[in-house]
């Protein structure tokens, strides 16, 4: 909300400059955001009169003006604004002065005719966005005097963001209110009287849904002058309010509303029928709205009807078929009580947001529509004529919630501010907020103002307390905590841990969004069934992750676009997998790697990075659990990996991730330069680490026996040394593959395999006989299993 | 006695001159080999008196000793020389790069928010996480914020097929563990959080920190002396002047934001805290009742506090990164500022 500074001080006027009055309205909760001059700097404009005017002998449009400033001659202005005319009080820029668009007033000769000065509009004052002509003071405005001072632009515009259980600070009255509690100052409000009925016309105003609107207050005024328009003082404060003046009812109705904080409307009298309801919308209703937009009512909208149909939207704007226009005579004014919980949220439904649903939503002061009523009446008449009939006060007052009574021990303040706040102090504070003090013995009763409604509990006094005596004025102290010692787990890794293996093997952490571009992951992921958002901010983020590797892959192609070839990324966090009705969110790590192994180097030939490199990186990340051996790799298509450069990972049999080359498929669609390995795991095994058992160290010791095999070309190392440690038994006490060898001399289709055994005992020296009984079986069982035979 | 003086001169001569272990070890067959000169000499004791013997005898023996001796010296002297020119051949330029890899580095937001756990875990803190696909429940209705709520609409929230929702803090967290633990409760919650924002400075995926202290007798003035303590170790300066203000949370009552500083112009007032000499960073405020008793603690016996920070403007503030979106851009050349 915005408002003027000199309006809010009309109610509460502390002895405090304008910063120091921000600070402290921002320091009891009502947080001031911006503070805006009035105006800009307008010296030397002045107000003045046109004493006569004569065209102008070289241009039809232009006129000589002799202008009154209070100087001992009239000054000659030329003016080309077609209202400019005899009598009107203007604003003059005298020569000298700077209009606040950069425009420098000199003596200058128009066509031939000196002029000294410009008589200027409200937008050239910046006081309009737009204007017609040049702006017309009132006639009482006293010539000579500057118009700053005239229209009081020594003001700011205070920008108030207030939380949304200050519905009671949205207007100047309500601010100044809590202004005047918290610096306790007196609040001056001015008192508003009833006009006497002079006719009367009336409406019949039905309640039917007297939860959701147990009160309304109505009235007819009948005879205003269509043509009368907003004063020039009213344009101002709603132009400091923030609010464009359209037509002198509606500019009342916001007028009041800002005032007093109750919204209020105008029906145009002659274009409704019959009784005025407010009641649920029924079924297939639709209004056109005073925006133009034609909306279909949901039946949990609450409208204002007459008997033909809706006419409003209650609590948040009007309907184009009852609306005030520039032929309006005869009105019905509405000032109504909603309940917040019927507006709450159906602005939102429709699509809007209004200043009177903003209010309605947080809660209007159900005691004020009786006053907003008069003094909008009164506004009305004083300034456009007519005759007003009775006011129709339609209420089932049972409805109207009740005031909450609050019951406390003020030793509950001290306590949960932790110091010491007397209860004189608690009285005075909260009788200051308008909170009425029933009760004072050791349970105190106090009963919340009809403008609050965020005074419900015990919690809320201690808060109101707190603000006014300042949260600065509250010490800081440290807790006297109880000390905890926290479980450490020796058989966890942390997702830290698992974050740092990755970093020391020279990886970059990335973070990259939940939700991605669906197109890019159906290539990745063609079966998944991810799960959608239902407003997304765009196509390309509209649904959550299967994987990370869209996102890892997106982020290499950034980098690459920016000549960073070699890539090493990783990142951890949730990805959504509904499955079986069922939506897992596990954490995963993954990992891309693309560009050469190393970094360029005087040392080093340059090699791209391949499967193993990026295997390696892997295995080092599983032996942070000191468990390398539950692992195993199997050949396992993903469908986003090179069908034969992929495996599965398995963790004692079970699966937990992949590992692979980013499939040709994919890396062309992608464009892609250069080939990509990927990972993805699951964090959750890797988090289990070994608790480490202890064996005694051999005291005797191993012989190694190698083996050169004959193996099929398609037999997997895997294999091979499965079967070798299950032939070898638990004497084996390591086991190394340490060469691969293809060549012509070879068989057609096989492979050489070189293998490394170490044996032995942990409580005896083992014979060359015994080591030989076992070489024996290991291999006979890679002969009987996979045909490997000794090589000659 | 005069040939042996001679000889040994002459030897201790030849010794100097010799270059090479070569030539060393000649000078030393030439002098004290089988036929050596002073090996000769001792052949010529047969022909002497008894009395001469000894004499000449120890005199043969002393100069072979000295000169075994200067052969020695020479031939360490010559090795060290050798050694010498050896070391020089195998120098290498020791500036030049060693091999392997360089450490990577965690991500920006992941070092600050590591930060932040380790300053509540000295307390007693433990890290908590939870889902980030959340129910309307605990992201909302546990923590007093009812459908249509208008704290609601400051949330804009993402919303999923299945009712759910995109997490819009990291306080269901909270609730889960409060359900599942009695206090005394000391947790953080970090963790992804999103909303349906997305301008200069707003991402619609964000990380906060979330944290919760209950127990007996926790006041206002406890959460004042720990948040502004940590403000001021997170930042390393311990004068760092922090500013608490009313707000409204609708999980808190009484609520705070909480300013500090700014670190920019030390409060005289810059371009990061558009002019006001203030930053704020902090949301917290004592724990509602009925958030307490919806999860089925008792308000009169226990009170506490809850805050909530936003990692990415701690890490801009604390590192100076002047662009919120360059954290998601993943751009090796802005992550490895940070390794």
């Amino acid at each position: 909300m915005l408002i003027s500074e000199l309006w809010l001080r009309e109610w509460a006027n502390p002895e405090l400059n304008t910063a120091q009055l921000c600070e402290r309205l921002t320091l009891a909760g009502l947080e001031i955001g911006t503070i805006e001059p009035a105006s800009a700097n307008l010296d030397k404009v002045v107000v003045g009169q046109i004493l006569a005017t004569s065209r102008h002998p070289d241009a039809d449009r232009l006129q000589l003006c002799q202008v009154d400033i209070g100087a001992e001659q009239p000054l000659g202005i030329v003016c080309g604004a077609p209202n400019a005319r005899e009598g009107i009080k203007v604003a003059v820029a005298q020569v000298g002065a700077k209009l606040p668009g950069g425009l420098k007033i000199k003596k200058s000769k128009i066509r031939g005719e000196v002029s000294l000065g410009m008589l200027c509009s409200s937008s050239e004052l910046e006081l309009d966005e737009q204007s017609a002509g040049i702006l017309e003071l009132d006639t009482d405005a006293p010539v000579g005097t500057s118009i700053t001072s005239h229209l009081q632009l020594d003001d700011h515009i205070l920008e108030v963001e207030l939380t949304p259980n200050r519905g009671d600070c949205l207007s100047a009255k309500g601010l100044g209110r809590d202004l005047a509690a918290i610096t306790n100052v007196e609040f001056t409000a001015p008192k508003i009287s009833p006009l006497q009925p002079s006719i009367d016309d009336k409406l019949e105003v039905v309640l039917p849904a007297d939860q959701a609107c147990p009160r309304y207050v109505g009235r007819v005024i009948r005879g205003i002058n269509p043509a009368a328009t907003t004063p020039l003082w009213m344009r101002e404060r709603l132009r400091r309010s923030g609010i464009r003046s359209l037509s002198l009812l509606v500019d009342i109705a916001n007028y009041v509303m800002i005032e007093i904080g109750q919204p209020m409307h105008a029906f145009d009298l002659a274009k409704l029928h019959g009784a005025v309801q407010v009641r649920f919308a029924k079924p297939d209703e639709s209004l056109e709205l005073l925006n133009g937009e034609t909306k279909p009512l949901p039946e949990s909208l609450l409208v204002i009807a007459d008997d033909q149909g809706p006419i409003a939207a209650a609590g948040i704007m009007g309907g184009q078929n009852s609306a005030v226009g520039d032929q309006t005579t005869d009105i019905f004014l509405e000032s109504a009580w909603f309940n917040p919980s019927t507006i709450a949220g159906r602005a939102r439904q429709l699509g809007l947001h209004t200043d009177a649903s903003h209010r309605f939503e947080r809660g209007v002061d159900p005691a004020i529509q009786r006053d907003a009523i008069e003094r909008a009446s009164q506004l009305i008449i004083s300034l456009a004529g007519g005759a007003c009939g009775p006011v129709v006060d339609q209420q089932n007052a049972d409805q109207i919630p009740a005031s909450p009574t609050v019951e406390f021990k003020p030793e509950l303040i001290s306590k949960r501010l932790g110091m010491k706040v007397d209860n004189q102090r608690i009285l005075t504070i909260l009788t200051n907020l308008g909170i009425a003090v029933d009760d004072q013995n050791s349970q105190w009763s106090v009963i919340s103002p009809s403008w609050r409604f965020d005074i419900e509990i015990p919690a809320d006094l201690v808060e109101e307390i707190a603000r006014v005596i300042g949260y600065d004025a509250i010490p800081s102290v440290m807790p006297s905590l109880d000390p905890i010692m926290q479980p450490l787990s020796d058989g966890l890794n942390s997702i830290d841990r698992l974050a740092s293996t990755m970093v020391d093997r020279d990886y970059q952490q990335a973070i990259t969004y939940s939700f991605v571009d669906p197109e890019l992951q159906q290539l990745f992921e063609p079966d998944a069934a991810a799960i959608k958002l239902l407003n997304p901010l765009s196509t390309d983020m509209s649904v959550m992750r299967y994987s990370i590797w869209p996102g890892l892959v997106n982020a290499m192609r950034f980098n690459q676009n920016r000549q960073q070839s070699r890539i090493r990324l990783f990142e951890y966090g949730q990805v959504f997998k509904p499955i079986n009705k069922e939506l897992l969110q596990p954490t995963v790590i993954s990992a891309i790697i693309s560009g050469n192994k190393q970094a360029e180097s005087w040392n080093e030939k340059a090699r791209s990075v391949d499967f193993y490199d990026l295997k390696g990186d892997l295995e080092y990340l599983l032996a942070a659990t000191g468990r390398q051996n539950d692992f195993t790799f199997v050949s396992g298509a993903h469908p986003a990996l090179h069908p034969g450069r992929s495996a599965l990972v398995l963790d004692q049999g079970k699966p937990i991730g992949s590992i692979g080359e980013l499939h040709p498929r994919i890396a062309n669609k992608l464009q892609i330069s250069g080939k990509c390995y990927l990972f993805e795991l699951t964090v959750e095994p890797l988090q289990w680490r070994k608790v480490p058992e202890y064996r005694s160290v051999s005291k005797f010791p191993t012989l190694r026996r190698d083996l050169a095999l004959l193996v099929d070309e398609s037999q997997s190392a895997g294999e091979i040394e499965k079967v070798v440690r299950g032939a070898a038994g638990d004497r084996l006490q390591n086991y190394r593959l340490f060469d691969i060898y293809r060549d012509q001399s070879l068989p057609e289709g096989k492979k050489s395999v070189a293998i490394g055994l170490d044996i032995g005992d942990q409580d005896k020296t083992m014979t060359d006989d015994e080591i030989d009984q076992i070489m024996v079986t290991v291999l006979a069982a890679l002969d009987s299993k996979l045909d490997a035979q000794l090589r000659d | 006695m005069t040939d042996v003086d001679e000889l040994v001169a002459a030897a201790i001569d030849e010794i100097a001159a010799a270059e090479t272990a070569a030539e060393l070890d000649s000078v030393r067959v030439g002098y004290l080999g089988k036929k050596g000169h002073l090996t000769l000499l001792l052949r010529q004791l047969g022909g002497m008196t008894p009395e001469q013997r000894p004499i000449f005898g120890d005199a043969i023996n002393g100069a072979k000793q000295r000169v075994a001796a200067e052969i020695n010296q020479r031939r360490e002297h010559l090795q060290q020389l050798e050694l010498a020119k050896k070391l020089a051949q195998e120098t290498i330029d020791v500036t030049l790069s060693g091999r392997g890899d360089q450490p990577g580095g965690l991500h920006p937001i992941t070092r600050t928010q590591r930060r932040i756990e380790s300053l509540f875990q000295q307390l007693g803190f433990e890290i908590h996480a939870g889902p980030e696909l959340e129910d309307d429940y605990h992201n909302f209705e546990a923590l007093n914020i009812p459908a249509d709520h208008p704290a609601r609409a400051m949330h804009d929230t993402f919303y999923c097929e299945g009712g759910l929702l995109l997490r819009t803090h990291t306080s269901p967290v909270q609730v889960r563990a409060m359900e599942n633990q009695k206090p005394p409760l000391r947790l953080i919650a970090p963790g992804r959080v999103y909303r349906r924002d997305s301008d200069l400075t707003h991402t619609p995926m964000f990380h906060q920190v979330e944290g919760l202290l209950v127990d007996r007798d926790i006041s206002l003035a406890n959460l004042k002396g720990i948040l502004s303590r940590f403000l001021q170790l997170f930042f390393e300066q311990d004068d760092l002047k922090t500013r608490f203000r009313p707000s409204f949370f609708p999980f808190t009552e009484p609520s705070a934001e909480v300013d500090v500083e700014c670190v920019g112009c030390a409060g005289k007032g810059c371009r990061i805290c558009s002019q006001t000499g203030w930053l704020e960073i902090l949301g917290s405020g004592m724990v509602h009742p009925k958030v307490l008793s919806n999860v089925g603690l008792d308000p009169e016996i226990y009170s506490g506090f809850a805050f909530g920070m936003g990692v990415e403007r701690l890490a801009m503030l604390r590192y100076g990164v002047d662009d919120l979106r360059t954290f998601f851009d993943n751009d090796l050349r802005f992550l490895k500022q940070f390794n």
